[in-house]
């Protein structure tokens, strides 16, 4: 017990994805932020919406390539292909768009996803390439101006599915200490919270009772099947939430729930009496969390 | 590698071709070949410890570090083919220094003749001083300029600057003489102020920018701004090379576009009225 929460003697489980970063800039940050929005939109989680996506945070004009106010955002998908489309199609429909953009690479390695070199053709032969410091840009001419893009961006080994359970007597209390642990976790780097705010309802397991679901939801932790299905819930809980971390590292994730839980222990939230995560029985993925161990 | 200093034994009073110096990029070079390496001096040929006394230090950088002194215009073709290694020079040298270079670095202390960087492939060329004809430019005979490496001169040039550069990256600090960035294809060409006659004649493409007002030939159509991420993307480029910035916040470009002599989509900004 922690202040009055019981932390389960278990693990959240997470999988490898891929993940690229890319830095949107902007006149101003107003329109970096909506650039970044649009991107990622529809982005929550891979089971329907083909990768997961979020602000991993705001930056200054010294840090981005161009000197404008920036906004990095990491994408994440479980293959490479998958990543590319998503990637190439988010970027030409969501940033391209969006007045006053460019945008750059954020992270390099090896393995390069075509950017600017596939989304260059929509200049109609007047887009204009640059090559500064070793790397190439796309000048692409656009109403506004010019959409400034990078040749390539780059996919790096990731883990995506970290996570952990908020369980406690009623949605107030919850919801509460499910934001502010996600206002913490929210200044880290190397880490994205994909869901609407960070927080996720929906928790689900996997498979269903109807053939063409691949998941369905998390009985185990729904209050309102208490007693009709074997549930995790003791008692006094009624209401579950959950934030699933996706990044780059194993020791990013394990930093950011670790952050998040102390959050909500330290704070005494009213009404929040256990942690937990969500685990399939180390069925769906290697990297295994045990909130003990983190909480260390 | 090595640190390799070089000091002129006798005093050099006529051409001195050091194409040959190149050798030492090759990976299989052992230092003690050093002393056999041919050049040309006042066309004879003479082994390199004839001209030079040198001097050499371990050093764990993973490229070999050159530094010669003592140099003056008759030190040609340094630099010529040049890859991996650094070249440190510490007076004025002669004409053809980075020609074909393809990669590492040259700095000059002093002031480069002509074609300094001609038909440059890749590297960094940087001279405090000023440079002659031909910068980034095709060599005698040939067709294609500068393709790419980018080339820094703090002081000003004389004629025929970026003559068919095709690629890379030219900063001029100071002034280009006449003739400057003709025929050029592409590329990116920063000049501070442009002082000769026949400038940016059938560019195709490419991006000038001149830190100054410039009067064009009817051949340039005045066009509207680009927007302002790539500039400040090159600025920041530049930035982190010279250690300065070179756009004053007061600066508003005008940016035209041509040769439409040859239907050329090249840029050029420059300060406006």
């Amino acid at each position: 017990m922690h202040n009055n929460i019981k932390i389960d003697n278990t693990f959240a489980e997470a999988f490898p994805m891929k993940a690229s970063r890319l830095i949107i800039t902007a006149h101003n940050i107003k329109w970096a932020r909506e650039a970044a929005k649009a991107f990622c939109g529809f982005a929550t989680s891979v089971i329907a919406c083909g990768c997961e996506a979020g602000v991993e945070h705001e930056l200054r004009p010294d840090e981005t390539p161009d000197r404008r106010p920036g906004v990095s955002v990491l994408i994440f998908s479980m293959s490479s292909t998958e990543l590319q489309k998503q990637i190439l199609n988010r970027t030409g429909q969501c940033i391209m768009t969006t007045p006053t953009t460019s945008v750059f690479s954020g992270n390099y390695s090896d393995d390069k996803i075509n950017l600017g070199h596939s989304l260059r053709y929509f200049g109609d032969g007047f887009q204009i390439s640059k090559v500064l410091g070793g790397k190439r840009y796309w000048r692409i001419p656009v109403m506004d101006g010019e959409f400034l893009c990078e040749e390539f961006a780059y996919k790096s080994k990731a883990i995506g599915g970290g996570n952990f359970l908020i369980l406690g007597d009623k949605i107030d209390h919850v919801l509460k200490a499910a934001e502010s642990a996600v206002c913490e976790m929210n200044k880290l780097k190397n880490i994205i919270l994909p869901f609407p705010g960070g927080i996720v309802r929906s928790g689900s397991k996997v498979g269903s009772k109807y053939k063409s679901l691949i998941a369905s939801t998390n009985s185990e932790y729904c209050p309102a099947l208490k007693g009709i299905v074997k549930s995790k819930l003791s008692k006094g809980v009624n209401c579950v939430l959950e934030i699933v971390i996706d990044g780059l590292r194993f020791d990013d994730i394990s930093n950011a729930m670790k952050i998040g839980i102390k959050t909500i222990i330290k704070r005494k939230f009213p009404g929040i009496t256990e942690i937990s995560a969500g685990n399939y029985g180390g069925k769906l993925g290697p990297h295994l969390f045990y909130l003990k161990e983190i909480l260390k | 590698m090595n640190k390799i200093f070089l000091e002129t034994k006798i005093s050099i009073e006529g051409s001195l071709n050091l194409k040959n110096l190149s050798q030492i990029n090759n990976p299989d070079f052992s230092i003690d070949e050093f002393k056999k390496i041919k050049v040309l001096y006042k066309n004879k040929q003479k082994n390199l410890n004839e001209i030079f006394k040198k001097k050499i230090k371990k050093s764990k950088k993973n490229f070999n570090e050159i530094f010669i002194e003592k140099t003056n215009s008759y030190f040609e073709y340094i630099g010529y083919k040049w890859t991996n290694d650094s070249i440190y020079i510490n007076s004025d040298i002669g004409s053809y220094v980075a020609a074909k270079m393809e990669s590492g670095k040259i700095i000059v202390s002093g002031s480069v003749e002509n074609f300094a960087g001609a038909e440059m492939k890749g590297g960094y060329l940087q001279v405090k001083n000023n440079a002659g004809k031909f910068l980034a430019s095709s060599l005698p005979g040939k067709k294609i300029g500068m393709t790419g490496g980018r080339i820094f001169i703090l002081g000003n040039v004389t004629d025929y600057l970026c003559y068919e550069m095709r690629r890379g990256l030219v900063f001029v600090s100071g002034k280009s003489g006449e003739y400057s960035c003709n025929n050029l294809i592409s590329g990116t060409v920063i000049i501070g102020k442009v002082s000769g006659r026949n400038f940016a004649n059938y560019v195709k493409r490419g991006t000038i920018i001149v830190l100054s007002r410039i009067k064009l030939e009817s051949h340039f159509t005045e066009t509207s701004n680009c927007s302002d991420s790539f500039l400040k993307l090159l600025e920041n480029h530049i930035q982190s090379i010279l250690k300065k910035r070179i756009f004053k916040p007061s600066y508003i470009f005008l940016r035209r576009l041509g040769d439409t002599r040859v239907e050329g989509k090249g840029e050029i900004f420059s300060l406006d009225f």
